[in-house]
């Protein structure tokens, strides 16, 4: 069952894992909007410091900041109610990022797509806000209001997810890291290694054989503006036969990757992330 | 983990790193990378990835809850650990059942069965219990059927006592056709019976003893005399799979349903079923039926499996980052040990290490620090594996401690009482926090030892002493012989109070607001001391019940040892004392304890009342219990001692344990005292289902939800029930456990 399509599929409530799954999938909506709103206040009012919230408090924090009120209860009969509704749709990206909300983040800022059903990033896909939350030594861990992370590396790289069910618990692509930083050339053959927890916490490791090629350059349009970018492919076999297309558009005379879509797992398949600032 | 782990970690590097060799012939070099892929492959594709695609195809399921056609048998096996509940009807008989695939090729099966107007002239319906087993010895292969054979109803009454020997074929160029074709014996050759061909090993076999017992219900016994004696029938059969989801199936029946139609509850006009199945998801299918020229049938399965958790590894908020300390030489104040000397910091830090720990479900029961090393006592109440409690915890001190300590000794409790110590550096986290094999390098490099030295603390720095909670309960027990649900749901109050860490004086107090318990009225026929056979009278009627009032204590006797006293109202039919000593190293698999109580039950109807009368019984009572955790994830106990009836004799229980906190059990007790004297049942016997709440809903959670299923409650091999038996509370904090799950280190 995979995450992705648990995010999208709306329809009878059967007592069943993929039942479960739809009333956690109501989670990421709601959730995405908080950490995005928490994202921007933490940003604005405190700079990047990280706090560090559980779920249900970076809600209540932000239901606070807007006046929402009584959160405790309404979180609960909302999240009852949600189970007998579909999901409203997600305001997209530019609704609630105006220029009037991105003028006021001044920090680094990444958005993060989730892939739809079908494949490919549309204007539905389920996303998120992040803001930095910590450094350790090469590697930038990113927060949601939700308290799931990620973590890149300082150009942008996804090493590791917390959160989002089938998380990445980390990846190894050393070569496309030389090809990303300009210390290595395209047309590049290489092992990439992500690994898993399966159901029984027990760590799983699937190895892709890539084929890494520079694409030239190309730009890229982001809600902060136009992007002068080179693009990287890295074309991915897995074990099983199927094949996933890294993609990655790196700032020209740069190491920043402005954006990217990245494979995490089997069930959360490929996301689009996006570096605002 | 371990060789495993090394291969992988070779063939990574080496596959990583191929690309390096950049100074060699092309096609030197495509055939160094052939050649890894050949030899590394296996390594670092052991595994699939994603839990769902490891469940293979399932089989189609009869109305009997097991691999089948309509009412027959095939020869199929589940995936492992497959769990199917079925609940299939026809012509006043329904049948639920719980199938479980304990191994890939063996499946145990409880059914829980109504014959309406069975017993008494029609006056009463018959509510059957039953266990099968069923074993797979051929899988199907290219060539060949799987082939299987199946014990029916062999410890329960007999009603459907059977046995079959079956084999199953998938034909047909996309293989939608499966053909199956068996023998069957018993019930199962009731229909077209023919001399049974086991009869040229031994003319025994040609003649099966009467079983009286499915005519009056008397008692179940294990008669394995019977099995595979007298008659046999064949039967079989053909389901066709046109599309993935849809099946039709056509079956000839050799069972005839003797004692159903000599009571008139079931015409059978012909041996030929015809059904149609579809299956709504992998988990979800259903099935309708015309059955035996008479009857229309339903089916509906619900297939889970262990192994595949609702949200994978889970959707918890994440961990909170490592943070990485700047260089000693570049920044010498940061690393500076002056605060060491400056009690103000200390409660600082103290302070810092609470709201730290907090956020992540842990509370702080003792702190030390010195210059280089940080001594920190947890209480876990969030995550049900505790690598995890030591993971986070590890890197919430991160954030909070000074640069100059190193060394974080973080010391797990259960009750107050110290279990497990797991000491990790601080550069370790730091190197190994995004590592792409930390999970493996952090159990290497972290040392787990044994907290035994260490004393409960004197005080808990914040864990609460006064917990109370009202909520809603349902209290059930199910397949009573007299009505398949029993129950009483109202409001119930628990109370916590813990003085001093380890010290707790805990109650429950429940109070009925609907009980349907009432309609039972079965006087017990115990011809020996009644001791849980009248277990109905104590939760029967309106009136207040106090589940437990104990105060109990908990202990470190020294290394290895942990201890446990608990005395007071210990549950709803006894009180008394308890005492309880646990050996159980932190990297054994295996445990050895002594648990001795002196009980007396309790007055039914009553709060606080000792028994009079016919409750006035005190007996002392306890085990000598053994506790193994086997490699392959089976766990066997075996306690031997006396029982509450002071019979003497030994309990054996062996479950699957999965590393998410399923287990799936059986357990049975023989005793001195004689199948006859126990009555139904012969003896005391049961199955049990262990739920963790974090599988279904994907958030961390220590509790879970144990379900027992006994086909009848007696007197014989009965025990007291005692709140937090020690081996449970310590388990979780030691191996196997705790190495088995590392992976949540890193969550």
């Amino acid at each position: 069952m995979s995450i992705k399509s648990l995010l999208q599929r709306a329809g009878p409530i059967l007592l069943s894992n993929e039942a479960l799954g739809r009333v956690s999938a109501m989670w990421p909506h709601k959730m995405v909007r908080y950490g995005l709103l928490a994202g921007v206040m933490a940003l604005t009012a405190c700079g990047p410091l990280y706090s560090y919230r559980s779920g249900g408090e970076a809600a209540a924090q932000v239901d606070a900041g807007t006046g929402a009120g009584t959160v405790g209860l309404r979180g609960l009969t909302t999240s009852v109610a949600s189970l007998f509704r579909p999901p409203q749709p997600q305001p997209r990206p530019e609704q609630v990022l105006t220029p009037e909300a991105l003028a006021q983040i001044q920090q680094p800022f990444l958005l993060m797509f989730f892939g739809e059903a079908g494949g490919g990033f549309g204007p539905t896909s389920n996303w998120g806000g992040f803001a930095e939350a910590g450094f350790n030594g090469d590697v930038v861990t990113w927060v949601e209001g939700s308290a799931r992370t990620i973590s890149t590396t300082r150009g942008g790289l996804l090493l590791a997810t917390r959160g989002y069910g089938r998380d990445l618990m980390t990846a190894r692509a050393d070569r496309l890291q030389a090809v990303i930083s300009g210390r290595s050339g395209g047309a590049q053959r290489a092992l990439r290694v992500h690994r898993f927890l399966d159901g029984e916490n027990a760590i799983v490791t699937a190895s892709l054989v890539c084929r890494i090629t520079n694409q030239g350059p190309s730009s890229v349009r982001l809600l902060t503006g136009i992007f002068a970018t080179r693009q990287i492919e890295e074309a991915c076999l897995l074990a099983d036969g199927t094949e996933v297309i890294n993609r990655y558009w790196v700032d020209l005379g740069g190491t920043t990757i402005r954006q990217s879509e990245q494979w995490v797992s089997p069930e959360i398949g490929s996301v689009r992330l996006q570096r605002l600032r | 983990m371990g060789g495993s782990a090394i291969a992988i970690k070779i063939c990574e590097d080496l596959g990583v790193n191929f690309a390096e060799f950049r100074n060699i012939q092309r096609a030197v070099k495509w055939r160094l990378i052939t050649l890894f892929l050949y030899l590394c492959a296996p390594a670092l594709q052991a595994q699939t990835l994603a839990d769902a695609a490891n469940i293979a195809a399932r089989p189609h399921l009869s109305f009997n809850g097991t691999p089948g056609l309509l009412d027959m048998p095939s020869a199929f096996a589940m995936p492992d650990a497959d769990m199917a509940l079925t609940i299939g009807g026809f012509g006043g008989n329904v049948r639920g059942t719980l199938a479980f695939q304990v191994l890939p090729n063996l499946t145990g099966v409880f059914r829980y069965s109504q014959v309406r107007d069975f017993d008494r002239d029609g006056d009463r319906d018959r509510f059957d219990r039953s266990f099968d087993l069923i074993y797979q010895f051929r899988p199907e292969t290219a060539r060949w059927p799987a082939i299987a054979v199946g014990l029916r109803d062999f410890g329960g009454t007999g009603l459907f006592e059977s046995e079959y020997l079956v084999a199953s074929k998938t034909l047909g160029p996309r293989r939608q056709f499966e053909a199956t074709l068996g023998l069957g014996w018993g019930r199962l050759a009731s229909q077209g019976g023919f001399k049974n061909p086991l009869g040229i090993l031994a003319s025994e076999f040609e003649t099966r003893p009467v079983n009286e017992v499915a005519i009056d219900d008397g008692t179940g016994e294990f008669e394995i005399d019977r099995f595979f004696r007298g008659d046999a029938a064949a039967f079989g059969g053909l389901v066709w799979r046109p599309t993935g989801r849809l099946a039709f199936v056509a079956e000839y029946s050799s069972d005839a349903y003797e004692l159903e139609a000599e009571r008139g509850l079931i015409d059978i006009n012909s041996s030929y079923n015809f059904g149609v199945s579809y299956q709504v998801s992998s988990n979800l299918s259903v099935s309708a039926a015309y059955l035996y020229g008479s009857e229309i049938g339903v089916r509906v399965s619900y297939v889970l499996n262990p192994k595949v958790p609702a949200q994978a590894s889970g959707i918890e908020p994440g961990p909170q980052p490592v943070q990485s300390r700047p260089d000693r030489r570049s920044a010498p104040q940061v690393w500076s040990t002056t605060w060491v000397q400056s009690p103000a910091t200390q409660n600082a830090l103290q302070q810092a290490v609470i709201a730290a720990l907090a956020p992540e479900g842990l509370l702080l029961e003792y702190l030390r620090l010195s210059a280089t090393e940080a001594h920190v006592t947890l209480r876990n109440r969030r995550f049900g594996r505790s690598a995890q409690a030591v993971g986070r915890s590890a890197r919430a001190l991160t954030r909070t401690l000074p640069a100059s300590v190193e060394t974080f000794h973080i010391t797990l409790t259960e009750q107050g009482m110290a279990t497990t110590r797991v000491t990790v550096k601080r550069s370790d986290l730091e190197e190994l926090e995004f590592a792409p094999d930390n999970a493996w390098q952090s159990y290497v490099r972290a040392d787990i030892s044994d907290a035994g030295d260490q004393p409960n603390a004197r005080r808990s720095i914040t864990a609460p002493r006064f917990r109370f909670a009202a909520t809603g309960y349902v209290e059930s027990s199910v397949f009573d012989p007299d009505q398949p649900f029993t129950f009483d749901a109202g409001v119930r109050g628990t109370l916590r109070f813990e003085p001093r860490p380890g010290w707790v004086l805990a109650t429950s107090v429940r109070q009925p607001l609907y009980s349907n318990r009432d309609n039972i009225n079965r006087v017990s026929n115990s011809v020996i001391q009644t001791v849980r056979s009248e277990q109905d009278d104590f939760n029967r009627g309106n009136g207040p019940k106090l589940d437990r009032l104990t105060l109990a204590h908990y202990f470190r006797p020294g290394r290895n040892l942990y201890g446990r006293v608990t005395a007071g109202y210990l549950e709803i039919a006894y009180a008394g004392v308890s005492g309880e000593i646990l050996w159980k190293p932190t990297t054994s698999r295996l445990a050895l304890g002594v648990e001795v109580n002196a009980v007396h039950q309790r007055e039914p109807g009553d709060v606080f009342a000792l028994g009079e009368g016919q409750f006035d019984y005190d007996v002392l009572t306890g085990h000598a219990s053994a506790y193994y955790a086997m490699e392959n994830g089976f766990h066997a106990q075996v306690d031997v001692g006396r029982y509450l009836a002071g019979d003497w004799g030994s309990t054996f229980t062996l479950s699957r344990e999965f590393r998410n906190g399923w287990q799936v059990g059986a357990f049975f007790t023989l005793t001195d005292v004689s199948f006859d004297d126990f009555g139904e049942g012969s003896f005391d016997k049961g199955i049990f289902v262990t739920i963790p709440t974090s599988w279904g809903t994907g958030q961390p959670s220590r509790q879970e939800r144990t379900s027992t299923i006994r086909p009848i409650l007696r007197d014989g091999g009965a025990r007291v029930s005692v709140d937090n038996r020690l081996y449970d509370l310590v388990r979780e904090d030691s191996d196997p456990l705790l190495s088995d799950s590392w992976g949540r280190f890193w969550r």
